[in-house]
């Protein structure tokens, strides 16, 4: 497949499939027609990590070489950049002129835009800004019939047509390959504040966080962690310098009221709090966590209490979201489906086989069959499909 | 009437009852067009089912009788979205009304879709919650029209249109099939189906449930009105509000002939008469945030010639300020008896260039022209008083919304931030989309609705429909 475009570069191999590197959208879209053409699968691949080595495609799609911004005003509060551009790029643009890049993700200097969109990856600070999709205004599409299409805008407002971008959101790149993204851009806060709240016990932070969520104070993050036995809550907020210390001091009371024992340990507002911040953000990918585990708000304390009862290894909670981490041995699988309530939903983030099989969710029949139909009109030939069962 | 429809009148009302099925002329009348005046049909029945699975039943009955279907909300919508097509059925969602629940920890509620957008508010309040999209028909309009539309309103410049606060939905297809969206975690388990049928137009099928996010109530609310000498000010005052990252919960313009209309109606607000523009601006949360905010709003408003900014944060005074807003629509019935509500979007550092370039689109063609936006989403409306009666008016009112339209798209803007395509911007979706974009998105459509019956003739011209299937054929 090399051969057929002069600037892809030929016996680059990626566990030892063919890894295509396209220099530009169109090009993206010819492999994937050609592909079709010859009854082969392809996977796009942001360049920046390892693809998992199981259920290997015919061929890689490197977006390494989509790289870029394409369109930038620093009085529109958008973006828009090719698929491979990193997002600690995309901050830098964004940055300068005083705008932030939303989400937030562990690792910007390893992830790409296109990634982002079709891992669905919405962040650390997803409790104040909401997920990925929500900030996602428009992208360009490349196609298996040969075509680069576009859907939605770079406008911060727009209900024309409908949104394939939303539908390639977390598809994986399984409705066409995202090739490239325009984003709303949110104001780069002045000042920001943490606080952080440690006990061994659950019950005590348990408490605190939702004191916290009762609380009129706006969060950015709340994250409980856990680790050498040890339980850490962490709030962090940021905006005006004014309002950072109102939410520290909302904060403060919140927790005093709700946590029944244990010590407080509070943090200023300012540069120690986006250091903190930036630990937390690092944090995410050293946790090691497998499984994502995502109930309602009201149900998520009781879970927690039961995973640890039960002797899992619980990485992090975020009580705002209902979403707990777990570090999951594969052998752990059934013994966790046994545990989980009806309702949770659950993502492997590994390839974990026993996991994977054990936490499928159950598709409703009408639901999978539209989607079946929906990636067959955009992919008749399955160029682009996946079958691992994560 | 269609022998095909006839024949299920007596086995839709044994499933609907009396109430559910309207066949006699006078009563399917009322249905004849939405908010799109001109645009009128008479549908040949009217079912008005009562919940999901009524509203399945009679779908599987017009599906084997292979009758067109066009889902309708309150008929607020102003793209004719709803306007019956010939020959065709129309469901209404008005005898669906119920709050199923509220969920006030989760902070969620679970809806039938012809709840009313302000009702859901008013249920949510004691729990010191609210629905935060509010279009300004929030009063009429229901939340299924609202997910068909994919709804703004003023507060979705801080809080989003519609798709942003749906957690779920239950459909009802095109084969009278139900799929239960409502029941997704914080990722959806699979496609983003939800997000993807928000603002589908109701060419995806009827939403009969929807599972929606609440917010709390703010705080501290405090609204601001800068009365200017120029609408140019106004305008310039907005982009460099968005230029300087100022984060209020809207930012709204009203013209001169918007505030003299009014002024003159029950809905006067107190409105200068005399002000060529003012700028409605709002901003909500705590007592520090909203101060330092509005003082932004007011300095910069100055700076672009605002000789009065008034400031309200007392409730009674905040809803005289909001009611002439939300009422302008209705008060611009006092200019003509007709009114043609545009709805583009522009980049919002261009926003006086652009809105300055529709006046005189309007005035080129001899049209009265009111200005009442969105402005901090860049979200424009310009409102064209006519008389339908008139067919040459008619006529150019239809040129002017063209051109309009043409201008906002090659500004780099779109067709529409919040009304939909509908009947009214077809032709204008191939202003802005190429012919393989169009094609892709009928390939969705005909992934949910192959035999192109829900809605038909609306959101995506059919000769991109057509031409896909033949494609398609041809490669087959």
């Amino acid at each position: 497949m090399g051969s057929s475009s002069g600037t892809t570069e030929a016996g680059a191999t990626l566990h030892g499939r063919a890894l295509e590197r396209p220099a530009d959208a169109r090009e993206v879209a010819a492999l994937l027609a050609e592909a079709a053409r010859g009854h082969r699968r392809l996977r796009p691949v942001s360049g920046l990590r390892a693809p998992a080595a199981h259920d290997l495609p015919d061929a890689w799609i490197s977006l390494e070489r989509l790289r870029g911004v394409v369109d930038w005003h620093p009085h529109e509060g958008t973006i828009t950049a090719l698929a491979g551009t990193t997002l600690a790029e995309l901050e830098a643009v964004a940055e300068r002129d005083g705008w932030r890049v939303l989400p937030q993700l562990a690792d910007p200097n390893r992830s790409s835009a296109g990634g982002m969109v079709a891992a669905g990856a919405s962040g650390l600070e997803r409790l104040r800004h909401g997920p990925m999709r929500h900030h996602l205004l428009g992208a360009r599409l490349a196609l298996p019939d040969g075509n680069v299409v576009k859907s939605g805008s770079r406008l911060v407002k727009n209900v024309t047509g409908y949104d394939l971008h939303r539908l390639a959101a977390g598809a994986r790149g399984t409705t066409g390959v995202v090739v490239e993204v325009s984003l709303r851009l949110a104001p780069l806060p002045r000042a920001a504040w943490t606080l952080e709240f440690e006990h061994a016990e659950w019950a005590p932070v348990d408490a605190a966080a939702q004191a916290l969520l009762d609380s009129r104070c706006e969060l950015d993050l709340l994250r409980a962690s856990r680790s050498r036995g040890l339980w850490r809550l962490f709030a962090f907020g940021a905006g005006r310098p004014q309002t950072c210390a109102r939410m520290l001091a909302l904060a403060r009371e919140a927790v005093r009221a709700g946590a029944t024992s244990g010590p407080a340990d509070f943090e200023d507002p300012g540069s120690p709090a986006r250091a903190a911040w930036r630990e937390a953000r690092a944090a995410e990918t050293a946790c090691g966590a497998t499984v994502e585990l995502g109930s309602l708000r009201s149900e998520c304390s009781a879970l927690v209490a039961r995973l640890v009862e039960r002797g899992f290894d619980v990485a992090c909670v975020d009580p705002g979201l209902a979403r707990v981490l777990l570090r999951l041995e594969d052998h752990e699988a059934d013994r966790l489906r046994a545990a989980l309530p009806p309702g949770v939903g659950a993502r492997v983030s590994s390839f974990l086989p026993r996991t994977c099989a054990a936490l499928a969710p159950r598709r409703d029949p009408a639901r999978a069959a539209l989607e079946d139909r929906l990636r067959a009109a955009l992919d008749p030939r399955g160029v682009l499909a996946r079958r691992d069962p994560s | 009437m269609d022998p095909s429809i006839a024949s299920l009148v007596e086995p839709l009302r044994a499933l609907l009852g009396p109430r559910g099925v309207l066949d006699a002329r006078a009563a399917r009348t009322p249905y004849e067009c939405d908010g799109l005046a001109f645009a009128r049909e008479l549908p040949e029945l009217v079912l008005l089912p009562r919940d999901t699975a009524e509203c399945a039943g009679a779908m599987r009955m017009l599906a084997q009788a292979g009758v067109p279907v066009v889902a309708r909300g309150a008929g607020t919508g102003l793209s004719g979205g709803a306007t019956p097509v010939r020959g065709g059925v129309l469901v209404g969602t008005a005898r669906m009304r119920d709050v199923l629940s509220i969920d006030a920890p989760n902070r969620r509620a679970r809806v039938q879709a012809g709840v009313v957008n302000v009702d859901l508010s008013h249920a949510c309040q004691r729990h010191g919650l609210h629905y935060a999209p509010d279009p300004s028909s929030q009063k009429a309009c229901t939340i299924g029209g609202n997910v068909a539309e994919n709804s703004g309103g003023p507060h979705c410049f801080k809080h989003g249109t519609t798709s942003r606060h749906i957690h779920g939905l239950v459909v009802v297809q095109h084969d009278g099939s139900v799929l239960d969206l409502s029941r997704e975690g914080l990722e959806p388990a699979g496609l983003d189906l939800v997000g993807l049928f928000t603002g589908s137009e109701g060419t995806f099928g009827i939403a009969t449930e929807a599972t929606v996010a609440l917010v709390p109530l703010p705080e501290v609310v405090e609204t601001a009105l800068a009365i200017h000498a120029s609408l140019d000010d106004a305008c310039e005052a907005v982009s460099e509000m968005i230029a300087r990252r100022v984060e209020p919960s809207a930012i709204e313009i009203l013209d001169k002939l918007t505030i003299e209309a009014v002024e003159n109606s029950v809905l006067a607000a107190g409105y200068p008469k005399d002000a060529e523009a003012v700028l409605l601006v709002e901003a909500e949360g705590c007592d520090a945030e909203v101060r330092a905010t509005m003082d932004d709003v007011e300095a910069i408003a100055r700076r672009h010639g605002a000789g009065e900014v008034r400031r309200a944060r007392d409730a009674a005074q905040r809803a005289k300020l909001w009611a002439g807003r939300k009422g302008a629509y209705g008060a611009m019935g006092r200019v003509a008896p007709d009114l043609y509500v545009s709805d583009a979007v522009v980049p919002r550092h261009r926003l006086r260039e652009l809105v300055r370039a529709v006046t005189e689109i309007c005035h080129a063609r001899r049209l009265k022209v009111a200005n009442v936006f969105h402005a901090g989403d860049g979200n424009l409306h310009p409102n064209i008083s006519y008389d339908r009666r008139d067919a040459d008016e008619l006529a150019r009112v239809l040129d002017a919304g063209d051109e309009i339209m043409k201008v906002c798209i090659a500004a780099g803007g779109s067709l529409t931030g919040e009304h939909g395509v509908g009947l009214e911007k077809i032709a204008g979706m191939e202003w802005m989309y190429t012919r393989e974009d169009l094609a892709a998105q009928c390939r969705v459509r005909e992934a949910w609705d192959p035999r192109l019956r829900m809605n038909p003739g609306k959101t995506i011209p059919l000769r991109a429909c057509m031409e896909t299937r033949t494609r398609d054929q041809g490669r087959a």
